[in-house]
C-alpha cells in the first residue's frame, strides 16, 4: 500500500510536471552573452521602387472616377416616371 | 325565437347595407378622406424622390463638367462640350421647375408625363457627352502607359506584354472613335474598352513592382532634335527617326522600314551618336551632350531626388546619376 501512494504521488508530480502551464518557472537556459544586434538594413527612400513617380496612382483614381460616373449615369438613366 | 331573430336581422340589414346614395354624409366622406390621404401621401414620397433625382442629376453634370475642364483635349473642343452640357442643364431645369410646381397629384402626374418627354430628348445626349468625355480621359491613360513602358524598358524590363496590352487597347479606342463619329457607339463597347485598358493597366502595375533603379541610378528623360552623344554607364531606350550609331555591352534593336532603327535597347559601357528627332530614355550614370539643334528633359540626378526640368542648346550635355 505504501508502494503504491509512493507510486501514484510520483506519477503525480511527474504528470504535473509535463503539464506545467508555459507560464509556469521559466526552464533554465543556459547564460549566453548577449550577441551583437544584427543591422536591421533601413529602408531609404533611393531603395524603394519609385514606382510613385510613374503616377500609377493617378491613373487608378482617374480610372475609378470615369468607371464610377458612367455607372452613376446608368442609375439615372434607370429613373421612372410613372405616378 | 326565430322569429325574433329574423325581425331582429331584416332591422339591421338595410343600415348595414344601405348606399352611399341612401347615406351620402357618412360613407363617402370616410373613404374620399381616405384614398385623398394615399393620394397626398403618394404624391409627397413621388416628389420627394423626383426632387432628390434631379438633385443626382445636377451633382452628377458638374462632376462631367468638372471632368472636361481638367481633361486636356482642345480648348475648342472644351467650350463645343460646355455647350453641349449647358443644354442638357437647362432641359433639367425645364423638369426641375415642372416638377417644383406640382402641388398635387394630379400636377405631379402630368409633369412627371412632360419631363419623361424632356428627359427622353436628353438622357441620349448625356450618355454622348459621357463617352466623350471618357474617350479623351483614356486617350490620356494611354498615353501616360506608353510613357510608364518607356521607362520600364528603359529601365530593362520585358515590356512586351504592356505593349501588346496597350496597343490592343488603342485600336479599341479607334474602332470606339469611329462607332462616336457614326453615333452608333454602345455601352457594351465602352466596356470592352475599359476591359482593354485595365488589362493594359494591371500588366504596368506588375511590372512597377519589379521596378526598382538603384540608389545611384540617374533617370533621365530627354526629347532631342538634332545631333546628341549619350555616354557612361546605364541602360538606355532610344527611340524616334534618324541615324544612330551605338557602341555598348548589350544592345538590342528594332528596325523599321529602310532598316532604319526605330528603337534601341543599349546596356553596360554605352556611347552612342544620333542625329535625328529621338526620345531618349536612360537609368544609370551618364552624360547626354547636344552637339547640335534642340533638346528638352526631365532628370532626377539620383533616384530619391525629384525630377527636374530644363532644356540644352548646341554644346550643352547634362549629366546624371550619383
Amino acid at each position: 500500500m505504501k508502494r503504491f501512494s509512493i507510486f501514484l504521488i510520483t506519477i503525480s508530480l511527474l504528470f504535473l510536471g509535463c503539464s506545467s502551464p508555459e507560464g509556469g518557472k521559466a526552464p533554465v537556459t543556459p547564460a549566453t552573452t548577449p550577441s551583437k544586434p544584427t543591422p536591421t538594413p533601413t529602408q531609404t527612400p533611393a531603395e524603394q521602387s519609385t514606382g510613385s513617380d510613374l503616377g500609377i496612382e493617378d491613373i487608378q483614381k482617374d480610372l475609378e472616377e470615369l468607371e464610377k460616373m458612367l455607372s452613376e449615369l446608368e442609375e439615372l438613366e434607370n429613373v421612372t416616371f410613372e405616378v | 325565437m326565430l322569429l325574433v331573430v329574423a325581425l331582429a336581422l331584416l332591422a339591421t340589414v338595410p343600415a348595414i347595407a344601405a348606399s352611399p346614395d341612401e347615406k351620402p354624409g357618412v360613407g363617402k366622406a370616410f373613404g374620399a378622406g381616405k384614398g385623398d390621404e394615399i393620394r397626398e401621401k403618394m404624391f409627397q414620397e413621388r416628389k420627394e424622390m423626383m426632387t432628390t433625382w434631379l438633385q443626382n442629376c445636377d451633382r452628377w453634370m458638374e462632376r462631367l463638367r468638372a471632368r472636361v475642364e481638367e481633361s486636356n483635349i482642345g480648348q475648342e473642343s472644351k467650350l463645343r462640350i460646355q455647350e453641349r452640357i449647358n443644354n442638357v442643364e437647362n432641359r433639367i431645369n425645364e423638369i426641375k421647375a415642372r416638377i417644383g410646381s406640382a402641388k398635387d397629384y394630379d400636377e405631379l402626374r402630368n409633369a412627371t408625363r412632360e419631363s419623361k418627354e424632356i428627359w427622353l430628348g436628353i438622357s441620349k445626349e448625356m450618355r454622348m457627352i459621357a463617352y466623350e468625355n471618357y474617350v479623351s480621359h483614356i486617350d490620356n491613360v494611354l498615353r501616360k502607359l506608353d510613357e510608364i513602358a518607356d521607362r520600364f524598358e528603359s529601365y530593362g524590363l520585358d515590356t512586351t506584354q504592356l505593349r501588346n496590352a496597350i496597343n490592343e487597347a488603342n485600336s479599341t479606342l479607334q474602332s470606339v472613335r469611329e462607332k462616336m463619329a457614326g453615333g452608333t457607339v454602345t455601352p457594351k463597347d465602352i466596356a470592352e474598352l475599359n476591359k482593354k485598358v485595365m488589362n493594359a493597366f494591371n500588366e504596368a502595375k506588375r511590372l512597377a513592382r519589379e521596378y526598382k533603379p538603384k540608389p545611384s541610378d540617374g533617370i533621365l528623360m530627354a526629347n532631342v532634335n538634332g545631333n546628341f552623344t549619350l555616354t557612361g554607364n546605364m541602360t538606355a531606350l532610344i527611340k524616334g527617326n534618324g541615324e544612330l550609331h551605338a557602341t555598348a555591352t548589350a544592345k538590342s534593336e528594332s528596325k523599321g522600314a529602310a532598316e532604319r532603327i526605330e528603337a534601341l535597347v543599349v546596356r553596360g559601357n554605352v556611347n552612342v551618336n544620333g542625329n535625328g528627332t529621338f526620345k531618349i530614355v536612360a537609368h544609370g550614370n551618364g552624360t547626354l551632350t547636344l552637339n547640335d539643334g534642340s533638346a528638352s528633359y526631365v532628370f532626377k540626378q539620383c533616384v530619391n531626388q525629384k525630377f527636374v526640368n530644363g532644356t540644352l542648346s548646341k554644346g550643352e550635355s547634362i549629366s546624371f546619376g550619383c
